[in-house]
């Protein structure tokens, strides 16, 4: 193959049946692969009749024209499906080995559709494709499931959902190579309904480029660029993403208990300074990576595993009030073992905790107690419980119970570390992120607080949304090619234009992808309006919006969303409802789609 | 209209365009984008001494009244936007830069900071300068796949995220060029040291 | 004195995550922070005396780039941050 396997592997769980169609050679250059193919096969296959948990919502893993070439990080794949935690279209991305080893069967993507009586899972070998009783792995956790299935680093890789997934946890995770995950908005319960437990993949094909010499030059130029950046070859990995805790906790946009203060006072004892000098083991990295961001850590009761990100690190400390790094990074390891997404589940805790201290939920949960970490997230793995509340996220619970408003969701997706009252531009990101509350579809961190590629003011609001627009843009091509976003720290969009023109054989120009992304981000949003969603979906909680922040850098600043919302729809080229403009839609290519529907 | 971290913005990089001498009293233009409206230098105003009225708002397309007191290279500016994710663009006048256009098609940086910043840099040649349909096309289609180009015996129009990412290429464009100049005078055989510099000229 | 915390891998160097530094504007604090703290200088300035790309500097929360730069003013009562550069997320 040269970029494209030119195949798409489909496969029915009702009826058992596998068949493998060929890729749309014109969707592929439209949407390239990733999370652009999967919105795109998405938009065909689960219309607004299907609900999440229904049989006839579609699991479609994709990989991308890179994956698996060898380029810098080009071993990341991504899931589309529906969420049923947001009911959002939902796409989730993940690195490892499994993505670069599922295109080495062949195939660009797998379609996933019905549901098995029985607990089953699916083999691609060598051997052939088949779906085999997993009758003996339904109730293991995902690193016994990997384990047991013969995980075997760069040549037998497993996916699989863990307890959480099983029981329609709406967090939960869908857990790749044992510890990656393709963590947010619930794919792993999707898999789950499906009775599907794992995937296992064996590939022996190579993504070959076409022009061997151009791709040469952009490895060595891609390589040389990485190892330049005191960003990717020595911030990451030294010290992890952890490293971003402090800066954050800086200036004042570091949510604490809550959402309820912007500086947490134990910052500095979960930062990736603090992570580095006690329960660092060592680094290591994804397949085809340089940059080696990953922490292997041992915490001090012995318990060794992957992590904690940021955003795990500051779900389960800032967010709850605590600042015991073990008990965070054990938190991390569990959530791991039964799939569940770290920032969700954190997230939802925290909400939790100021419900039980303010006497909306009967608990003697408090903020800053670590203890009861553990058995809170197995009972939500196992819905058991308070933990069968927490199992449907933090707007359920907060709404059950009555106190709607201390849910820090956006369209039901629990918000990561960012307070958007001390970065303006990431308000707008979470308000118009297509699956809900996200910093990955758009992350204002780099201009608004990095300096990345320039300094922007994190208060202004004049001029944000075309930044939003163009990181948004930027963020839906690098997850359709797929790369990994610590790649593009060190490299801009024009060395993934010119490696995809060396692996394709067909002219990109970085506009071209920027076209892309722009044409996903589209099409995502033409998705949620075809579900019901308006631009009164597109806001924040009322806590950012009306409660200035008390005090620090931050203070007395609220999200100030209404003047970037509307400059954002101009610069989309939306109207006032937040709609594509039909000329906007014809310029994407995307007018013929929406004709019989809207 | 503008606000005043952007009228700062606007203020500070044209004083370094122009005390850099990479444009004469009333030459060269920036503009930015914000929402559906482009931000741009009023006609005739003086890059290195803009005041806050020296501003025209106008829309992508189409006529406004922005249009008339609006920069004479306007429609250079909005093609860019329409093809190009930028949302920043800055046109000048760098001297060595143009020295090299007249003779080159591309310029192709000899110093080790240029060859990671710009790589190559290509020049277009237009019939009929400032303000052009010609100019518009031609440039916008070259900054699809560069941060900065030059146009032949004219100048340069660079892109960016922001005014001071725009100025950073064009700066870089410069230094690049006075280096190249400065080696071509002085007349030896340069020693390789890039590996793989022939892919520059692809690039 | 100035308050001058320090973070990644500036830290390590310096052995210490906070000192405090006399200076009334940034570029004077960090010129008694390099007598004392010698070890951080090429980390953080380079030899024309700007700082290192990606270093970001802030008083109270906010950075002196869209402050007066290393002209920007400091006193007694001020916490300043450098920041070695830093990526993540």
């Amino acid at each position: 193959m040269e970029g494209w396997a030119g195949k798409i592997l489909d496969i029915d769980l009702t009826s058992g049946s596998i068949e493998t169609l060929p890729l749309d050679m014109e969707m592929a250059r439209l949407f390239l692969g990733g999370r652009g193919l999967g919105a795109r096969l998405l938009w065909d296959l689960v219309g607004p009749e299907v609900k999440p948990l229904d049989p006839e919502n579609a699991l479609i893993f994709t990989t991308g024209p890179i994956t698996a070439s060898s380029s810098q990080t080009s071993n990341r794949f991504n899931v589309s499906t529906k969420s049923p935690l947001t009911n959002t279209l939902l796409h989730a991305n993940s690195g490892g080995w499994w993505g670069m080893q599922f295109k080495r069967t062949g195939y660009d993507a797998m379609i996933i559709r019905g549901k098995s009586e029985t607990p089953v899972m699916i083999s691609i070998t060598e051997a052939g494709i088949s779906i085999d009783d997993a009758s003996d792995l339904w109730g293991k956790t995902v690193f016994e499931t990997t384990e047991a299935l013969g995980q075997d680093r760069n040549k037998r890789n497993v996916l699989c959902i863990g307890p959480a997934g099983e029981n329609l946890v709406r967090i939960a995770a869908i857990m790749n190579d044992k510890e990656r995950s393709l963590a947010r908005g619930g794919a792993g319960a999707v898999m789950g309904s499906k009775n599907l437990k794992a995937i296992v993949v064996e590939g022996k094909e190579k993504n070959k480029p076409a022009d061997k010499d151009q791709f040469k030059f952009m490895l060595y130029e891609t390589g040389k660029l990485i190892k330049a950046s005191p960003l990717t070859s020595q911030a990451l990995p030294e010290f992890g993403t952890t490293v971003v805790m402090n800066v954050v906790n800086e200036i004042g946009a570091l949510p604490t208990r809550n959402f309820q203060e912007s500086q947490f006072e134990d910052a500095h004892k979960i930062s990736g300074e603090t992570i580095t000098d006690t329960i660092l083991v060592k680094n290591q990295a994804c397949w085809a990576c340089p940059i080696t961001c990953t922490r292997i850590t041992k915490t001090a009761s012995g318990e060794e595993g992957e992590g904690p990100e940021f955003e795990s690190a500051w779900a389960f400390g800032a967010q709850c009030g605590v600042g015991d790094l073990d008990a965070i990074t054990e938190a991390n390891f569990l959530c791991n073992d039964l799939g569940i997404d770290t920032i969700s589940m954190g997230n939802t805790i925290g909400c939790a905790m100021e419900m039980a201290e303010k006497g909306f939920i009967d608990n003697d949960l408090r903020f800053g107690d670590a203890t009861k970490f553990k058995e809170l997230i197995r009972e939500t793995a196992y819905r058991e419980g308070l933990g069968d509340d927490l199992a449907e996220g933090s707007y359920r619970l907060a709404e059950k119970y009555g106190a709607p408003e201390l849910s820090m969701t956006v369209k039901k997706l629990e918000l990561p570390a960012y307070d958007p009252r001390g970065m303006q531009g990431q308000g707008l990101v979470y308000a118009t992120s297509n699956r809900g509350a996200c910093h990955e579809t758009g992350n204002m961190l780099g201009p608004e607080v990095l300096s990345l590629p320039r300094l922007i003011d994190r208060f202004a609001t004049q001029g944000k949304a075309g930044i939003v627009s163009v990181h948004q843009n930027s963020a839906a091509v690098i997850d359709s090619l797929v790369y990994c976003k610590f790649s593009a720290m060190a490299v801009a969009e024009e060395f993934f234009a010119r490696t995809l023109t060396a692996v394709t054989g067909q002219l990109f120009t970085a506009d071209d992808l920027m076209k892309v992304g722009e044409r996903v981000w589209n099409l995502e949003r033409l998705y949620n309006l075809r579900e019901g969603f308006t631009s009164a979906d597109d806001t924040l909680p009322d806590r950012l919006l009306n409660v200035p922040v008390a005090e620090g850098p931050s203070e007395g600043f609220v999200a100030n969303l209404d003047p970037m919302l509307v400059e954002y729809y101009q610069f989309r080229g939306w109207d006032e409802n937040g709609v594509p403009k039909p000329e906007k839609l014809e310029e994407l290519g995307l007018a013929e789609l929406v004709q019989p529907v809207m | 209209m503008i606000d005043q971290r952007l009228y700062e913005e606007f203020r500070d990089i044209g004083r370094d365009i122009f005390v850099t001498g990479m444009t004469s009293s009333h030459g060269g233009n920036m503009s930015v984008r914000v929402g559906d409206k482009i931000i741009i230098k009023r006609r005739g105003a003086q890059l290195g001494r803009l005041k806050r009225t020296d501003f025209v708002e106008t829309s992508f397309k189409g006529k406004d009244s922005g249009i008339i007191r609006a920069s004479t290279e306007l429609i250079v500016h909005r093609a860019i936007y329409e093809k190009t994710s930028a949302l920043a663009v800055v046109h000048a006048h760098p001297r060595t830069a143009i020295v090299l256009s007249l003779s080159r098609d591309e310029i192709i940086p000899i110093d080790n900071e240029g060859s990671y910043l710009l790589r190559k840099i290509p020049v277009v040649t237009v019939e009929l300068a400032s303000g052009s349909k010609e100019m518009a096309e031609k440039v916008s289609d070259a900054l699809q796949g560069y941060k900065v180009i030059m146009q032949r015996g004219h100048g340069c129009f660079a892109v960016g995220q922001t005014l001071e990412e725009a100025y950073a290429w064009v700066s870089a464009l410069e230094e690049v060029s006075d280096i190249i100049l400065e080696h071509k005078l002085m007349g030896e055989e340069m020693i390789e040291y890039r590996k793989h510099s022939e892919g520059y000229k692809n690039w | 004195m100035a308050q001058v915390k320090l973070f990644g891998g500036l830290q390590r160097k310096a052995g210490t995550t906070a000192v405090t530094i006399p200076g009334s504007n940034i570029q004077a604090l960090l010129q008694n922070l390099f007598v004392t703290h010698p070890e951080l200088e090429t980390a953080v300035t380079d030899d024309q005396h700007h700082l290192q790309p990606h270093v970001r500097v802030m008083v109270n929360g906010h950075d002196i780039e869209l402050g007066d730069g290393l002209e920007t003013a400091v006193t007694d009562q001020d916490v300043i941050a450098i920041f070695p550069p830093i990526a993540g997320g």
